[in-house]
């Protein structure tokens, strides 16, 4: 074997390539076979490794025959190589190859084309010596093999460099070391080997590709390493430190087997077989841990069930965050699931506010356990993960020495992540190591990512609900309390407002009782009770007099208010002649109005000369109403005016009119006119006859209301008269029952005259 | 032989009115100005009417007919009007379950009208 007898530089960076790539591309694989990165890289390593030897061997072939067949083995597996190039771009940082099958199946093809080309003499036709060295003679289709190599390194680079724009964090550190090797290798390759050999027919550089290949494997490493990527930095670690351990053993062994056979058993053995069994010692030692672990994968999976279906576990966290808003029994069913899916032994949750942890809770795979973890570390714990570059968690593996690492161990803490909702941290999370000891995979981090969100919108939700609860308590005390607040209000209200109506009952008959007494005695004096009085006195006199009587009306106005708005009025309902009862007041009013030369005119049919109905009315109340509109028509009517009365059935109603053609309303004065005190500006000033408190249609109105009725006015205008009416519901035989039997007899009556 | 009225009224000036108007017209008027002075008279009896007022001291008009009736007067009482001023219903309807004839409201006669109404009891409640 002539290549292995030349041991120079060449062939030790050789073998070293081959073997990282080869190991690289094991691990690679093994540790996370559904990756499509995973995947891609570990065929690229392969595939890299079949590369370099062929490449190695071409350059320094035996005859030239065989130096052709390696040669075109050297660009047939470069094919797939700047293919698998592109693919690694495209699957980082996401892991998932995201191509449509058409172009998958297009790529495919050519590359299984390009490739078959490259074994037939249309790319290399022969070999031949050039200057004492042998060199390929070029075929026709070299181009086709050039363009398909540069195409796609730079597709890869192309896709490289619009990953990195659009990437951000660790991500964008990890792709930036991958795109440094990946355009160092492949403009080197394409500089060095690829254009010269096509255009130049020089190979001189062949033997540098193992360097190349390393400068890439170098910056990928280099990603690894710093940048967690393919998530295979432990597994390195650890590959490392075993194989130290493995060549310690081998040298031990050996070195032993040497020494004892010489001093114990007095002969030397073979240096053959010395070295064969130290192979085969070396073989069995670092088969061991592989194979062990291939052995308690199996026995895991009859054991522990070890893969986790990640759907599955996040829809049974889904489902208890939407089956309960219990904080603790939350929290329990989500760790608890955790646990079990993901084998681990321990987790707990902690619930932090403000400056101030508010809640922990732990338990393993049974029950409750203690929450050892102190308030300040809780918090430098939540922003050592906050406050790490890249995702939020802490990964104890792969933590470099500190005092954030010393606090997990302390705590046996395996992994941490913080609980966050939009931006606002509201607790953490953390786990034990795992039951079966080994290391969190890309797929645990993954989703513990996912769920750390969703655990703490479902916590938040949970945290609210609690808060209502709590403010629910509150609140029904709080309206206990003003309930009571309330209620003694009222009892004090009620006490007031029965001491307003004593005062106003009282204030009013002590008001009336002396301005009784002014009436009378200025009536007993225009009555010439004392003497014969001048003209001019009994004007002045009687001016007194009115005003006196307007002063009462006023008392007695306020009075009725007073009981109306408080709901004390009492309604004496009873079947009411509307006709006869006006036809009283016409008759007790007379005198005045033949004073007033005035007339009044009581139309004793309706409209259609119909009998008025009877209607359901408290036949006081409704005189008083007639009364007071009556008497409004007198204070407004000139002299030789007509006022007149009449009568209309409208659906169930009985409405009376009392109409005249005195100085009639202004529209827009309407609605002013059965308000408090509405009278209308100037009307009394300019009407010496009028005299009103203003309040009169506002308690008509009231009355009438109180009665299921309405009332209303209309005029065509000043100077034009008005029409006020009030309406009332006729009396029915069925409202007989409601009219009480027990009535006395009302006599005396007495209503003051105009 | 002269009708005899009596006046149970607190307020002087209104006392004194009523009195002078029915003196004036030929009856014979009696007053009283509080309730235990309108009680030593409405005990006497035999009047042909009784003005009574019912805010009065020491006794108010509804205690006076109450009294009067659990132990009545040797003559008949004679006719009762309640004058007031306190015009409310419920008043009234007291006044009316007292037993007393009528329910006259001060503020609302005149010393004419007042005449006229106690001419036309007289009569009434002969």
């Amino acid at each position: 074997m002539s290549i292995l007898n030349q041991l120079n530089f060449d062939i030790v960076l050789l073998f070293f390539v081959i073997g990282v790539n080869t190991l690289l591309a094991f691990f690679v694989f093994q540790n996370n076979p559904r990756s499509s990165t995973n995947r891609v890289f570990g065929m690229l390593s392969f595939v890299t490794s079949f590369w370099l030897f062929t490449m190695y061997v071409s350059s320094r072939g035996v005859d030239i025959y065989n130096q052709l067949l390696w040669m075109r083995l050297s660009i047939f597996f470069a094919v797939p190589q700047a293919v698998l190039f592109y693919f690694l771009a495209k699957t980082l940082p996401s892991g998932k190859l995201e191509m449509k099958e058409t172009p998958l199946i297009l790529i495919f093809t050519a590359t299984i084309f390009v490739m078959a080309l490259t074994l037939s003499p249309l790319v290399f036709a022969d070999m031949v010596i050039i200057n004492g060295s042998p060199a390929p003679l070029i075929g026709p289709a070299i181009s086709i093999f050039s363009i398909t190599v540069v195409v796609f390194s730079f597709l890869a680079l192309f896709t490289l460099v619009r990953k990195i724009s659009s990437s951000r964090g660790i991500a964008r550190q990890q792709l930036k070391f991958v795109f440094y090797g990946m355009i160092t290798m492949l403009g080197l390759i394409i500089a060095t080997i690829l254009i010269p050999v096509a255009v130049f027919n020089n190979s001189f550089f062949v033997s540098f590709a193992p360097l190349y290949t390393f400068i890439f494997l170098g910056a990928t490493a280099y990603a690894i390493v710093r940048h967690r990527l393919l998530d295979i930095r432990t597994l390195v670690a650890r590959s490392v430190a075993y194989t130290i351990f493995v060549i310690i053993i081998g040298l031990a062994y050996s070195g032993s087997i040497v020494l004892a056979s010489q001093y114990f058993l007095g002969y030397s053995i073979g240096m053959s077989n010395v070295m064969l069994l130290t192979i085969v010692t070396l073989i069995v030692a670092y088969s061991y841990n592989p194979l062990l672990r291939k052995v308690e994968k199996f026995t895991d999976r009859i054991f522990y069930k070890d893969r986790y279906d990640s759907h599955e576990l996040l829809r049974k966290v889904g489902k208890v965050a939407s089956s309960t808003l219990e904080l603790e029994e939350l929290a329990e069913l989500i760790i608890v699931i955790m646990l079990r899916s993901m084998k681990i032994s321990t987790g707990h949750l902690v619930l932090v506010k403000q400056h101030q942890v508010i809640w922990q809770f732990g338990t393993d795979h049974h029950q409750k356990l203690k929450h050892p973890i102190q308030d300040k570390d809780v918090f430098e714990l939540i922003q050592g993960a906050i406050h790490r570059r890249g995702d939020n968690i802490l990964l104890v593996d792969e933590m470099a020495e500190g005092s954030l690492k010393t606090l997990m161990k302390e705590y046996k803490i395996s992994v941490l992540y913080p609980l966050q909702v939009e931006k606002k941290t509201i607790g953490m999370m953390y786990f034990s190591e795992k039951l079966n000891g080994e290391i969190f995979s890309t797929e645990d981090i993954h989703m513990f990512n996912i769920i750390s969100s969703e655990i703490a919108v479902a916590i938040k939700n949970s945290l609210q609900y609690e808060e209502i609860k709590k403010f629910n308590i509150t609140l029904k005390q709080q309206v206990e309390e003003a309930t009571r607040d309330l209620r003694h209000a009222n009892q004090q209200l009620k006490a007031l407002d029965k001491m307003k109506d004593d005062f106003v009952s009282v204030a009013s008959h002590e008001l009336r009782t002396p301005m009784t007494a002014i009436k009378s005695y200025l009536w007993m004096a225009m009555a010439g009770k004392g003497g014969k009085i001048s003209d001019k006195l009994k004007f002045y006199l009687g001016r007194a007099y009115t005003s006196t009587d307007r002063l009462i009306k006023l008392v007695n106005d306020m009075l009725n208010i007073s009981r109306i708005e408080s709901g004390r009025i009492t309604i004496e309902l009873d079947k009411v002649d509307l006709v006869a009862l006006t036809q009283e007041i016409i008759d007790e009013i007379k005198p005045r109005v033949d004073e007033l030369k005035l007339t009044i005119k009581l139309n004793k049919k309706t409209d259609e000369g119909s009998q008025v109905d009877h209607v359901l009315a408290d036949p006081d109340k409704i005189k008083e109403v007639i009364f007071n509109l009556i008497g409004n028509s007198l204070k407004f009517t000139d002299p030789g005016g007509i006022i007149e009365v009449s009568f209309k059935k409208e659906g169930t109603h009985i409405i009376t009119f009392v109409k005249d053609d005195g100085r009639g309303i202004d529209e827009s004065d309407m609605e002013t006119l059965f308000t408090k005190f509405g009278m209308l500006p100037g009307s009394y000033a300019t009407n010496k006859k009028a005299s009103g408190t203003g309040l009169g249609l506002y308690i008509s109105k009231s009355i009438i209301e109180i009665q299921k009725g309405k009332m209303g006015v209309s005029s065509e205008g000043v100077g034009k008269g008005s029409t006020f009416w009030f309406s009332l519901p006729v009396f029915m035989p069925s409202d007989k029952k409601r009219i009480s039997a027990d009535k006395n007899d009302k006599l005396g009556i007495i209503h003051s005259g105009f | 032989m002269k009708k005899r009225i009596l006046i149970v009224e607190d307020d002087t000036f209104l006392r004194e009115l009523y009195a002078e108007l029915l003196e004036g017209e030929g009856y014979e008027v009696v007053t009283a100005s509080d309730g235990s002075q309108g009680l030593i008279r409405m005990r006497e009896g035999g009047w042909d009417l009784t003005l009574l007022d019912i805010m009065l001291p020491v006794f108010d008009g509804f205690q006076l007919m109450k009294m009067v009736k659990d132990v009545p007067p040797e003559k008949p009482l004679g006719p009762v009007v309640y004058l007031t001023n306190l015009s409310d219903e419920d008043s009234r309807d007291k006044g009316m379950e007292q037993g007393s004839r009528e329910y006259w409201v001060k503020s609302q006669l005149t010393p004419g009208l007042m005449l006229q109404k106690v001419k036309a009891a007289l009569i009434d409640y002969k």
